[in-house]
């Protein structure tokens, strides 16, 4: 406890040097704004071009606004499977063409499912921008959907399940989490679904998939990098124009969580080494005024090696072989959770004593003016590295559009950050960690089991 | 969360802490936009860019120390890197795991702040500041916004030149090191990583052991020991300053003077890791992990240094073989046949030796299938056509241009500049020395470099449910078992 104290006083000395000097220099701390253009296809599809001319190369992504939340039951992991399939060849593309066309150009490309999105991207040497954009417009208006391709495919997703998830110490964590966590929305089950889910999923499927979600007007096509504008929104319109409109409305029913009334607690065993225990509460959705400050608080209790979780838990107390805390923030209400994974000699009701004591300590007294200009530090160092690749560019616009419906977000959440006060810190703390909000779940590890 | 096509990383790691052509182009196709548009056929490109990497300034600090920086002035954000030339290759016998612990421990207590204060400090800035230990080189990285970089430096500078490795501290460190080790025991790919060095190298050879030591080594490092690491390596005349952002020289030097001009000590010189011997004969080495959904292949052997005048060849040749996801080893396990969520291969090249290693996690009841596909590829890397090496030098030339991108990017890039002694034009020339490999160059680069009769196969596996099928291959004569603490042990 007292050096404790001396830590502290001198991280007020220490601070008090850092500060003399920071009138002068925070004007230099914001990045330049994006410049963009945003447009709507005729058909729906959304348009969105960025110019940065720094490096001859160019990012093109898709968002599709389909991901594991919309998945029915019965077939969790279809989002995914889905995206997949689409690397399995259009009218005027072979299976498996598309990566390796973009690869023999010196691109990249890849894909990704989320529980909100299925993102498309590519990113590649400038003068081959048009061929990206035929690549994308052909399978998102034509796809080959074969059989044979099909399964073998979910044998690829399902060793990808193996080695993400099961082969993996910790790597179901989340899963669980979520399991427990949710009783009605699909946020309750993982994107990459479940085993005898992958198996039931069917060729039908994935045409109706098709049909249904991969349309213009749930799409949303970001350009970054070195090119010009008005041309490339010509060759836009030359392959994406063409493709039809949907025969019915994009379905976006998905099913409510009702809130929580009262504390939910688990153990169980898995086959890891060491115990882990998680506190979870429910919290809002991605883009709610409540959001921002949830994500300082984030900050505020782990990141970095002196944040609050991460300091108590693993080097003042030194119970946990590592914590941390964060607001999965979505586009639906999701989770803020804090993980300790146990250090040997120590029990899990120690470390739940201490995860619990951190969050309540946020509701019971504000965080210090210097914990928080850290923390809006913290933020502007991640928002500038987020602007260094054509990339992350291009992820931040798109998020703005398809996640916020509301592209001004991707640069406008700067200054939202940046207004953030010590009493908006405390009063999301108040509203969301409560005791009947929350899921305390205790993993313990399997005796004799596991694969040692 | 994010579930990927090809391989993200994964979301939830607990235990770890991480145009003018253009306008021509497109202004004829716009002409044609006016007509009916093809679909059927890609579009042509133009001829590609210029790749334009900004020049090295090369300074000298008035005590010897080199600084080389690169100008990139597009974000508000300047990279600092202080890399030393001494890794965890310059652990004496008997103290492996030594550079790495002392890298580690750099930022756990320096000049008047402690451990905490130095973090605190540092995310104050909105900075980040890493230590970093490899084979070849250790260092310590700044990231920060330029406007903070002064305020960032002197902290820096303690870390690197004047660090207190406090005793509390280290054994903290010492202990999360110990947990580490022992839960790698239930990661079955690092766990297949650190088997296939046991087998190829040795337990004795550095390169056997994983760069952290062994449970016993890192035990028995003390705090005298790194402080003598520290003292023998950290010395300006093996280190050098790398800048990299929006910066200039003349506003720079100074500052740099007045935080790392002062450093001196004379150091050791540098001792000369044995060459390892190849591997003599082919062999087959289960690690059983009963249970696992996956078996993890490893495949290789004992690779040629980083100063091989077969690297262009070689870089083309792993590229054709499995550096990308369209290379063939992927093609075939995965695509073909669906044994794996991924294939890949690579050359480790280090300043003395290395590696070349084939790997996948494929699934159990499929192993021996996949170890036969792997050998078929390997068996048939000679044979290649003029369209598929044109491709395969594409892949690495036109993309050479993104890995140029961000600060971050073209530090690492500068690093190996100054850790292998690549000449200043080596970015300048690089598209042109890939393009410039010949089919033959390929062919007699895979004989030298690659002889499957004589790769150690490592697999982490459910042995139960493996072992007679990969047996019936009869790629080896027997099949050999290696325990976990064979692995992990020493």
């Amino acid at each position: 406890m007292r050096s404790h104290a001396v830590v502290a006083l001198t991280v007020v000395l220490v601070a008090g040097l850092a500060w003399t000097c920071r009138t002068s220099i925070e004007a230099a701390v914001r990045p330049p704004k994006l410049q963009y253009q945003a447009s709507v296809l005729p058909n729906g599809l959304r348009v969105i071009l960025s110019e940065d001319h720094s490096t001859p190369i160019v990012h093109v992504s898709v968002w599709y606004h389909v991901g594991s939340k919309n998945e029915r039951a019965g077939r969790t992991g279809f989002a995914h499977l889905f995206e997949h399939m689409m690397f399995k060849g259009s009218k005027n593309i072979e299976p498996e063409a598309h990566t390796s066309i973009i690869a023999s150009i010196g691109g990249q490309s890849n894909a990704y499912t989320t529980e909100d999105t299925t993102v498309f991207w590519q990113t590649l040497p400038q003068h081959y921008l048009p061929l990206a954009l035929w690549m994308e417009a052909d399978r998102m208006a034509t796809l080959r959907v074969d059989e044979d391709a099909f399964k073998r495919e979910r044998e690829v997703v399902k060793e990808e399940r193996r080695m993400r998830i099961e082969n993996q110490p910790y790597g179901s964590l989340t899963e669980i989490i979520y399991d427990h966590a949710f009783t009605t929305h699909p946020y309750k089950h993982p994107t990459i679904g479940s085993m005898a889910d992958l198996e039931a999923a069917s060729v039908a499927d994935v045409r109706e998939f098709h049909d249904t979600f991969y349309v213009p007007e749930n799409a949303t096509l970001t350009i970054v990098g070195d090119f010009d504008p008005a041309l490339t929104l010509q060759l836009v319109t030359k392959y994406f124009g063409r493709v039809p409109k949907a025969a019915r409305p994009v379905p976006h029913d998905i099913p409510k969580e009702p809130p929580q009334t009262k504390e939910r607690r688990v153990t169980i065993e898995e086959s890891w080494p060491l115990p882990a225990v998680v506190v979870a509460h429910h919290i809002t959705y991605d883009g709610h005024p409540d959001s921002y400050p949830l994500h300082i608080v984030g900050k505020v209790l782990s990141d970095g090696q002196s944040a609050r979780v991460t300091k108590s838990l693993v080097y003042d107390k030194q119970i946990a072989v590592s914590a941390f805390a964060s607001g999965n923030i979505e586009e639906d209400p999701s989770l803020f959770y804090a993980v300790a994974i146990v250090q040997p000699g120590h029990t899990t009701a120690e470390v739940e004593k201490a995860l619990i004591e951190e969050l309540d300590r946020l509701k019971r007294e504000p965080i210090s003016a210097r914990e928080l200009q850290r923390a809006k530090n913290q933020f502007a160092r991640d928002y500038i590295i987020g602007r260094e690749s054509i990339q992350e560019k291009g992820l931040h616009l798109a998020h703005g559009a398809v996640i916020h419906n509301d592209i001004t977000t991707a640069d406008g959440e700067f200054d939202i950050f940046q207004n953030i006060t010590v009493a908006d810190v405390q009063r999301v703390a108040r509203t969301y960690f409560t005791p009947e909000n929350r899921l305390v779940l205790v993993v313990n590890p399997k005796k004799n089991g596991g694969a040692r | 969360m994010r579930t990927g096509h090809l391989h993200q990383k994964g979301h939830a790691t607990l235990a770890r802490r991480a145009a003018l052509a253009l306008f021509a182009i497109v202004g004829s196709f716009a002409m044609v936009s006016a007509q009916a548009p093809d679909r059927t056929k890609p579009p042509v490109p133009g001829p590609p860019p210029a790749l334009k990497v900004p020049a090295i300034q090369k300074r000298t600090l008035s005590n010897g120390l080199p600084v080389w920086i690169m100008e990139a002035h597009e974000v508000p954000l300047v990279q600092v890197n202080l890399v030393v030339l001494a890794g965890s290759a310059d652990d004496p016998a008997g103290k492996f795991g030594l550079a790495s612990l002392t890298s580690a421990m750099l930022d756990e207590g320096a000049g008047a702040r402690s451990s905490l204060e130095i973090a605190d400090t540092i995310d104050g800035l909105g900075a980040t500041l890493n230590v970093a230990g490899a084979v070849d080189s250790s260092g310590v990285r700044l990231n920060v916004p330029v406007g903070r970089l002064s305020a960032a430096l002197p902290i820096m500078a303690d870390v690197a030149l004047r660090p207190t490795f406090p005793a509390a501290d280290l054994a903290r460190v010492q202990d999360e090191r110990i947990t580490s080790l022992l839960q790698t025991r239930d990661e079955a790919a690092s766990l297949a990583a650190l088997a296939f060095s046991r087998v190829v190298f040795g337990s004795t050879h550095r390169y056997g052991t994983g760069t952290m030591g062994t449970t016993a080594s890192v035990k028995a490092l003390t705090r005298e020991d790194l402080v003598a690491f520290h003292k023998a390596h950290y010395v300006p005349a093996k280190a050098a300053l790398l800048i990299i952002g929006d910066v200039k020289p003349d506003t720079i030097l100074p500052l740099l003077q007045q935080h790392f001009g002062s450093w001196s000590g004379k150091g050791a010189p540098r001792a000369s890791l044995p060459v390892p011997p190849q591997v003599a004969k082919r062999r087959i080495v289960i690690v059983d992990k009963p249970g696992v959904p996956q078996s993890q292949i490893r495949i290789g052997w004992v690779g040629p240094p980083r100063a091989t005048p077969d690297y262009f060849p070689l870089e083309v040749m792993n590229t054709l073989l499995g550096g990308a996801f369209s290379s063939r080893l992927n093609n075939n396990l995965r695509e073909e046949h669906g044994y794996t969520y991924g294939a890949y291969s690579m050359f480790d090249l280090r300043r003395v030796a290395g590696y070349f290693s084939a790997q996948a996690g494929v699934q159990t009841d499929k192993t021996a299938e996949a170890l036969r596909e792997f050998f078929n590829e390997f068996g048939r890397i000679t044979t290649l056509n003029a369209e598929e090496l044109s491709r395969t030098k594409n892949n690495i030339a036109l993309g050479y241009p993104a890995e140029f991108e961000t600060t971050t990017q073209l530090s690492r890039k500068l690093e190996d500049v100054l850790v292998h002694k690549l000449p200043d034009d080596y970015f300048d020339r690089y598209i042109g020395r890939v393009q410039g490999v010949t089919s033959e160059q390929v062919q007699k680069a895979a004989l030298r470099h690659l002889d499957p009769s004589r790769f150690v196969v490592v697999i982490v596996g459910d042995r139960k449910k493996i072992e007679a099928g990969v047996a019936a291959l009869k790629l080896t004569p027997a099949v050999e078992v290696m325990t976990v603490d064979e692995v992990l042990g020493r």
